[in-house]
């Protein structure tokens, strides 16, 4: 099924997954078992929900100010198809796309390629926790590739620093933190 | 010119009963000026009238003409006779009057009685009204203070989330300044209803 994909969770604005404000979307489900990983409650690809890929896209174009999406998990090759089809969809309504996987490049193909092939911001590779390194933009361990398939970004000008989000519900005073925590 | 003089046989006391009794038997009245005499023209006699005491009346009667005594005595007990059926005639007119002023007296009362009645359940109905409106108007108000009150907690509550969003934002600033982290930005989403905090750390060399 590529009009279904299994999420663990979103975000809908935040300011440190690439460029910009961008719409953030964990997808449920990793079978690579990264040594260190510290997102393994997205492991399980029988947790979190379904969200059809034209529900994720209209709600991605009715948020105010955005540049684009960043997609990440989970390992969102596995459900290549679906992250396909959604990738298409953002970039016909003029958004930008930054895709994480835990794949390296020739470890890819088909739809998973193509999907690498169609990001704008690639980051690549599996986390090796010897490697790890906070201070990274964007990035888990060192190892990691970034780049930018399309050429949509001019990627030699980025500033390494560690980064945090914190949001604070003003209605419910629920605190979310997102980003690359110091120690796993 | 003579006159002779002779009073009716019978009571006439009611004049109006009198001239009509007259008028219906071809004769006329002339009414003198104090209302005493009456002038009786009938029959080519001239007859004067003269109300006496006691409600009797005197008659006289010019015989120049050659009418016969007998004949204006004869026409004169038809007057009293005419006079008697009127008389009749009007008291049951009287009593049929009296009969139906009577009734519309006693409609009237009725009425009355109705109107009285009616104006005082109205007025009831206007009190019960009045305090249903009343209860009505407390309960608005009763309602507009609980609105009040409950707008006003909702107001402190607001107040007291946004201090308590204030307050964490500037701890969190805070304790993370402690570890090297600085405030990249800070932002308030008002339609969705929460504070950002990106914070920014550079590698110590």
């Amino acid at each position: 099924m590529n009009d279904i994909l299994r999420v663990h969770d979103i975000i809908e604005s935040s300011g440190i997954y690439g460029p910009g404000d961008r719409f953030v979307l964990w997808v449920q489900g990793c079978t690579l078992g990264c040594k260190g990983c510290w997102n393994k409650e997205t492991w399980d690809s029988k947790k979190g929900f379904n969200m059809r890929i034209d529900e994720i896209v209209s709600q991605v174009v009715n948020i105010e100010g955005i540049e684009g999406i960043t997609i990440l998990g989970g390992e969102p090759l596995q459900q290549s198809d679906a992250i396909l089809n959604l990738m298409r969809k953002i970039r016909s309504q003029g958004l930008t796309i930054m895709l994480y996987t835990g794949f390296e490049l020739d470890e890819l193909n088909g739809s998973a390629k193509e999907c690498c092939e169609i990001a704008d911001i690639l980051i690549a590779g599996r986390y090796i926790e010897s490697l790890r390194d906070p201070y990274l933009r964007w990035r888990g361990s060192s190892n990691q590739i970034l780049e930018s398939p399309t050429g949509a970004y001019n990627l030699e000008s980025i500033e390494d620093f560690q980064e945090l989000e914190i949001f604070i519900s003003n209605e419910t005073g629920e605190i979310i933190v997102t980003g690359y925590p110091d120690e796993v | 010119m003579s006159f002779i003089t002779r009073t009716s046989k019978i009571v006439m006391t009611d004049k109006q009963c009198l001239e009509e009794a007259v008028l219906a038997l071809g004769g006329k009245i002339n009414q003198s000026q104090n209302h005493a005499k009456l002038t009786l023209i009938a029959a080519n006699v001239d007859v004067s009238l003269y109300k006496k005491g006691g409600g009797f009346w005197s008659y006289s009667y010019d015989d120049r003409s050659g009418y016969r005594y007998s004949d204006f005595n004869k026409w004169f007990q038809e007057v009293e006779k005419k006079y008697g059926e009127l008389l009749e005639a009007k008291k049951k007119r009287l009593e049929e009057e009296k009969i139906r002023v009577r009734l519309a007296k006693e409609r009237l009362e009725k009425l009355n009685q109705m109107n009285t009645e009616s104006i005082e359940e109205t007025i009831e109905s206007q009190s019960e009204s009045r305090k249903r409106i009343q209860k009505a108007e407390d309960s608005l108000l009763n309602a507009e203070k609980l609105l009040d009150d409950a707008s006003s907690d909702l107001e402190r509550i607001r107040k007291s989330r946004e201090e308590y969003v204030r307050k964490t934002s500037e701890m969190v600033i805070e304790e993370t300044s402690k570890d090297g982290w600085k405030l990249a930005r800070e932002s308030h989403n008002a339609s969705k209803q929460f504070t950002r905090i990106q914070l920014r750390r550079k590698r110590l060399n």
